[in-house]
């Protein structure tokens, strides 16, 4: 139940959030404009940082139609975000840190110190939990996919994302090199989300609730390191603390693997998760259940500026899943077709027209982007 | 007889001729700079990961990469030979490279006198520039080829 009270904090605090990221909107053509005219392109020398600073904002306007009449989601938005990442380099140390604000969210999505051990880093901090491909390639920067929205499997834990994103703890990572090839590595450790009708990773800003131990690994082989294809398998074990009426723990297993790859003006992305859930009831009893998920993304650039995107979502073994009936945004499947043009170098707007399923509701979905990276 | 001997030195003369004109068009792409530089020479994988904003310890040194984009032909060069990958794809992987892992884009120059100027001034940075750039500007040094072959 919401106070009067906490309706007019909240207003007061969603109108000075919405003053500031208008703010930041205004700031980031500017900044640009002094970029492009400095005579070379610099990240440090035209903020005058030691490291980089890029700056991500977007705005996504989103239309939904033939929803069923329980109405769960909003029958149109518009949501400016910008996200705003930093990193620099001290020596054999590195930080990196990353927040995001947006009328919907806002959050220090990443805060990570580092260090270097030769070919690979350990860090310390908040980061973003190397579960599958997805998660760890795309994340926040809107502009670096190209599409509007995330597979279904890979939602974000403020969006009704059913996997954990973020761990807070260790984290090492590392490419080792063969020749032109690499092998991607990293493990993660650290305090995993919790479930209050949503998953909630761990808040630096603002700690509390109850975290459990989480932990997860990637292992992907690149043809050319650093490149763009990549096949791989990723693992993790969570334990999630629940405050759902029904449930006090749940304890998550994932596996996925996945392959991307790039034919000529052709690029695939394709991810399978295999997710098992145990559930501990408050009055002793068990639930479990477990269910695959896949998905298989194939971008067209078929003009340097143009591209053409088909995704194709879905789960099996969903139904009655105990753990999924926390998430009634879950979208189990989903069928996209879309399309992203860049404006210049740095700026792009997509346009993404889906059908979505979620567990009792079906309808469609029309969103637009402006995204952009800065300087 | 006569017309056998026309042609063989005829044939003699095109060979020549196209090996003096492959000859003109051979290139060197070198991974350049300073002369007070203390740099071992980078292996090509070394360079592509230094131009995609990963760090590198070579030897104790850490080399900073400034892109030279000064001439659409070394730029394109450097992205088919060394980066294997097309200029949009190099932008996008540098900045996913950065996003993800940390590390820094390396400053892009289009003039080539302000990349020079900074490369003189700055032990620690390396470049690429054709051999014949390096050969006729004082107090640069080539640490290593990165490419050889004509350019059409």
């Amino acid at each position: 139940m919401v106070s009067p009270d906490d309706s007019a904090t909240t207003k007061l605090a969603n109108g000075k959030l919405i003053c500031l990221l208008s703010g930041l909107l205004l700031l980031v053509p500017t900044l640009t404009w002094a970029v492009n005219h400095s005579g070379h392109t610099s990240a440090a020398q035209s903020t005058g940082l030691p490291g980089d600073l890029l700056l991500f904002p977007d705005v996504t306007v989103i239309g939904r139609f033939d929803q069923g009449p329980q109405h769960r989601l909003a029958e149109s938005q518009i949501i400016p975000a910008i996200n705003v990442f930093y990193t620099a380099d001290y020596g054999r140390f590195r930080f990196l840190g990353e927040w995001l604000v947006s009328t919907k969210t806002h959050n220090l999505e990443r805060f990570q110190l580092g260090l270097h051990l030769e070919e690979s880093s350990l860090w310390l901090g908040r980061f973003h939990n190397p579960i599958g491909y997805w998660n760890m390639q795309f994340h926040h920067g809107g502009f670096l996919q190209d599409t509007i929205s995330r597979p279904g499997i890979m939602a974000f834990e403020t969006a009704g994302g059913i996997i954990p994103n973020h761990l807070t703890g260790f984290l090492w990572e590392g490419i080792r090199q063969f020749d032109e090839a690499g092998l991607y590595y990293t493990v993660g450790v650290g305090a995993g989300p919790q479930y209050n009708r949503g998953l909630e990773a761990f808040n630096l800003v603002e700690p509390g609730g109850s975290h459990h131990p989480g932990v997860s690994f990637r292992l992907g082989y690149q043809p050319v390191s650093y490149g763009v294809d990549e096949f791989g398998i990723s693992g993790a074990y969570n334990q999630i603390h629940s405050d759902a009426p029904a449930y006090e723990q749940v304890e998550q297993f994932v596996a996925t693997a996945y392959a991307n790859k790039q034919f000529n003006s052709l690029r695939l992305t394709s991810e399978v998760v295999y997710v098992n859930n145990q559930l501990d009831g408050r009055l002793g009893g068990k639930a479990s259940g477990d269910f695959v998920n896949a998905y298989a993304q194939l971008e067209w650039a078929f003009h340097p500026d143009w591209t053409l995107i088909g995704r194709a979502e879905g789960t099996m073994g969903d139904h009655n899943d105990p753990y999924l009936a926390l998430f009634p945004t879950y979208v189990q499947d989903r069928l996209l077709g879309g399309m992203r043009y860049n404006v210049t170098h740095n700026t792009a707007v997509k346009l993404e027209l889906s059908q979505e399923h979620l567990r009792d509701d079906r309808f469609g979905q029309v969103m637009f982007q402006w995204s952009a990276v800065f300087p | 007889m006569k017309i056998m001997r026309g042609l063989c030195v005829f044939a003699l003369l095109a060979l020549l001729g196209m090996q003096s004109l492959w000859a003109i068009n051979r290139q060197s792409l070198v991974l350049a700079t300073s002369s007070a530089s203390s740099l071992s020479p980078l292996t090509v994988q070394e360079a592509r990961k230094l131009f995609l904003g990963v760090p590198l310890d070579k030897s104790g040194e850490h080399p900073v990469p400034l892109l030279n984009i000064s001439d659409p032909l070394i730029y394109e060069v450097f992205l088919q030979k060394v980066a294997f990958m097309s200029a949009s794809t190099y932008e996008s992987q540098m900045l996913s490279v950065v996003f993800r892992l940390g590390g820094k884009r390396p400053e892009s120059f289009n003039d080539l006198k302000n990349l020079l100027d900074t490369l003189q001034q700055n032990p620690g940075t390396v470049t690429f520039l054709w051999e014949d750039q390096v050969k006729a500007s004082q107090g640069l040094k080539s640490v290593n080829v990165l490419w050889q072959g004509s350019v059409e």
